[in-house]
Parts: structure tokens; sequence; C-alpha cells
């Protein structure tokens, strides 16, 4: 009786499992562009941006003892920070396709770019403030 | 879906839903610009807080104007936007922009200044 050979360990186990099971019926449209996730990495990515930039803003402001540019720093910093906990909870702000609701989520309507482009600007008022100061 | 009336109503009262890859393409580039705009409000707050070898005159003009710079592009994300998702809905030729050759010119500029003065 000859021992069945077992085939080499595929790795990693947990892609290799998945890749031989049979497949599921799919829900949507396939999106080999991965359009969902590469927008919501540019989300975080931006989100992240803000944080940064917020900072920045904040200990410029700080060393110069702007007030108002503190304000507004903090001001961008509360609502970057509101922003990430809202944006976590993707159904408030976007909604099914119209088109095809079973395969993407896009934005409910403008009100979240709205609120992102206020809170640029409202940076960008600060560090134009500071400059200003500095000028006077 | 709700029943919410969407805004702003100069993009969503036109025209019909776009495929859904473009809309997501359009938030990309919505989101793109506005981390240029981060970007430039960066190198505003650098320019004031590092303390590089040239007069504060110059380091707060250039600071201003990379301040404005992002100022500029925080308005065309938002403007940009709509345009396209506008365009998109009513199946038309997207629109152009020329922030981007003012916003060429003024970083150029700035960083001409700080290269020049800087280096004297």
């Amino acid at each position: 009786m000859t021992k069945e050979r077992r085939s080499p360990r595929a790795w990693p186990g947990v892609v290799w499992r998945r890749a031989q099971r049979p497949p599921v019926a799919p829900v949507g449209r396939p999106d080999p562009g991965l359009q969902q996730e590469r927008t919501q990495l540019a989300w975080r990515r931006s989100i992240l941006a803000f944080g940064v930039v917020a900072v920045a803003v904040f200990r410029a402001a700080y060393l110069d003892s702007l007030h108002i540019g503190v304000a507004l720093a903090l001001l961008g910093a509360g609502i970057c920070a509101w922003l990430s906990l809202t944006t976590v909870r993707r159904r408030r702000w976007t909604w099914p396709s119209p088109r095809e609701p079973e395969s993407f989520h896009v934005l409910r309507d403008g009100t979240l770019p709205f609120l992102v482009t206020v809170m640029a600007c409202a940076l960008a008022v600060a560090v134009l403030l500071n400059a200003v100061d500095a000028l006077a | 879906m709700s029943d919410r009336r969407r805004r702003p109503s100069w993009v969503y009262d036109h025209g019909v839903e776009p495929d859904p890859r473009f809309s997501l393409a359009n938030e990309r580039t919505f989101l793109a610009w506005i981390r240029t705009s981060l970007a430039l409000l960066a190198g505003a707050a650098a320019v004031h807080a590092f303390d590089l070898d040239v007069s504060d005159t110059v380091a707060a003009w250039s600071g201003g104007l990379l301040a404005l710079g992002g100022l500029l592009c925080a308005l065309q994300a938002w403007f940009g936007w709509m345009r396209t998702e506008r365009a998109l809905r009513e199946d038309r030729p997207l629109p152009s922009s020329g922030v981007g050759a003012i916003l060429s010119a003024a970083v150029a500029v700035v960083a001409l200044v700080l290269l020049v003065v800087g280096s004297r």
C-alpha cells in the first residue's frame, strides 16, 4: 500500500483555503478596480493629513501666542476627531448607489465634502492670519 | 434609502444618477485636492516655524502665499467636485480648471525666493 503524499503546504493558509472553496454567488457586479477600497483609503489618508496639519498649525500658532490661530487650529483638530469618528460610521454619510445598490456605496449628498472644505478653509485662514501677524 | 433632499440642489436637481465608479473617482479627486491644500498649509506652517536663513518679511510673505494657495486648493476641491458631479449626471464632458497653473506659479515663486534669498 503506497502512502499518499500530501501536497506541500500552501502558504498563507487563509488565502489558500479560501481559494479552494466553491465560489459563492456574487452579490453584485464584480469591481476589479477596487473603487470602494481605494476611496475608503483616500478618506483615511486625508483624515490623517488633517490631523498632522492641525497639530503643525497649532504648534506654530501656540509658539507665537496668536490666540485666534490657536482657536481655529483647535477647532480644526476637534472637527477632525469628530469627522474621523463619524466617517467610520459609513452609513451616516453614504448610501447604496441607486444604480448598483448591491455593489457600491456612494456619497449620500454633498454635506461631507462641504464640511471637509470648511475645515480646510478654516486651517488655511488660521495659517494666513499667522503670516499676516508676523508681517505686522 | 431615505427621501431626504440631496444637497447641493445645484448638483442633484439635474440629470440622472451616474455610474457609481465615476462618482467614487470624483470623490477621490476631491480628496486629492484637499490633501494638496493641506500639504501647502503644512509648507506654510513649516516656513513660519522653522528657523530658515531668511528675513522675517520673506518668511511671512512665503508662508502667506502658500496659505493662499492652500485656500485656493480647498475651494477648488469643493467647486470642482460640484461641477464634475453635475457634468457626470448630465453626461457632459468634464470641466477643466485653471487653478493648477496658478498653483504651480505660486509654488515656483515661493521656491525660487526661498532658494535665492536663503543661499545669500
